[in-house]
């Protein structure tokens, strides 16, 4: 099931946003108009709520 | 002692105290869909499956139409067609078939979804003044009985009687045996037949888009000229949290492709439902774009109610 992440009245797909960079999601997202310190934080949130784990990069693997 | 094989035809005459009998008609449901016996092993299961059956979607098999309650009935039902003799012996040679006039109160907009079901050979339930629905069964399935509906009205009233908004139900009952001799009922009085719901259809449509985000209203189609009604104000705050409820997708004719839908808000300057989709994919897809919205069960657990949301599908712009 997907998981979303509200804010204000914009519900956001934690799924989507969790996979993708911070500053890839934030200029995505950037017609909600909402700060990019808020932005952040609903960025982290939905990394926290999926269980979202940064795939290793080639050198550390 | 008299010669008679009555006992392998007949059955007994005693009755047993309190026998049901159809009362006065509160409602019809239009019910071409079974209910399992599961589904009627006691009153609280049966009557959970009405309320949750009438929030199908219409695309459904067992989903419930509900029609407005009854405020007038006429038995219009056929004759019986009698014989005689010569010598003065008269009998019945045919049973009339049971059908009914029925009044119900209905705007100009719903008589015209009531229409959809003219002439159309369908199933009903009957809930009664006594809280008793009535239906019959097919196997150990509770099914309605066959019949045919035909709505009129929206004529000019003429000032003489009450007629504004009232709508003229003609019945018409297909099989006695299922409406005389295999009736089924049951008692449900202790809960509350308004909850078991009629929905309206709401379609979504494109209003307009800045690349990957679009703007899709969801009006009531009606008659007025002017403007159709927007849900907006009363459920558009609601219908934008339920993200994890839509589904998109792209493609050609009707589109399977899945779009990711990244974010959805509330337009409170459009009065639509802002919905934005994966930029990479968007940019990608091809062809047409069908959004899907929570079904009507879905939208009812989240307080939206009596509403049917109805799929979009248009060429990408």
């Amino acid at each position: 099931v997907a998981k979303w992440i509200r804010f204000e009245k914009v519900t956001f797909n934690a799924d989507w946003a969790a996979s993708k960079t911070f500053e890839y999601f934030r200029d995505h997202e950037k017609h909600h108009g909402i700060p990019d310190e808020k932005m952040k934080e609903i960025h982290e949130a939905a990394r926290k709520v999926t269980g979202w784990v940064e795939p290793q990069s080639e050198s550390e693997s | 002692m008299a010669l008679s094989i009555c006992g392998s035809s007949v059955a007994n005459t005693g009755e047993i105290q309190c026998d049901k009998s159809r009362g006065v008609l509160k409602k019809l449901f239009i019910f071409n869909g079974s209910i399992p016996s599961a589904s009627y092993a006691d009153e609280a299961t049966l009557f959970a499956k009405l309320v949750e059956n009438s929030k199908l979607s219409k695309t459904e098999t067992n989903k419930i139409f509900v029609i407005n309650e009854a405020q007038d009935i006429v038995d219009a039902s056929e004759a019986n067609t009698e014989g005689t003799l010569g010598l003065g012996f008269k009998a019945v040679l045919r049973e009339g078939k049971p059908s009914y006039t029925i009044k119900i109160f209905a705007g100009g907009d719903l008589l015209k979804r009531l229409r959809t079901f003219n002439n159309q050979t369908v199933r009903f339930f009957e809930w009664d003044a006594n809280s008793t629905l009535w239906g019959t069964k097919s196997g150990t399935n509770f099914v309605g009985y066959q019949g045919k509906f035909f709505f009129v009205g929206n004529k000019l009233a003429t000032g003489q009687n009450v007629e504004e908004g009232v709508v003229t139900i003609t019945l018409s009952i297909l099989s006695t045996s299922e409406y005389f001799d295999n009736p089924y009922w049951a008692g449900l009085s202790a809960y509350n037949i308004e909850d078991v719901k009629p929905l309206i259809d709401v379609p979504l449509a494109y209003v307009s888009n800045v690349t990957n985000v679009h703007q899709i209203s969801m009006k009531v189609a009606g008659s007025n000229l002017i403007t159709d009604f927007n849900i907006y104000d009363e459920f558009g705050t609601p219908i934008a949290a339920m993200d994890a409820d839509f589904s998109a997708f792209s493609g050609a004719g009707d589109p399977t492709t899945s779009l990711a839908i990244t974010s959805i808000t509330a337009n409170a300057t459009l009065e639509t439902l802002a919905v934005t989709y994966d930029s990479t994919a968007y940019t990608a897809a091809t062809g047409n774009i069908k959004l899907v919205p929570p079904t009507p069960a879905e939208l009812d657990a989240a307080d939206v109610t009596g509403v049917e949301l109805i799929a979009v599908t248009y060429p990408k712009p």
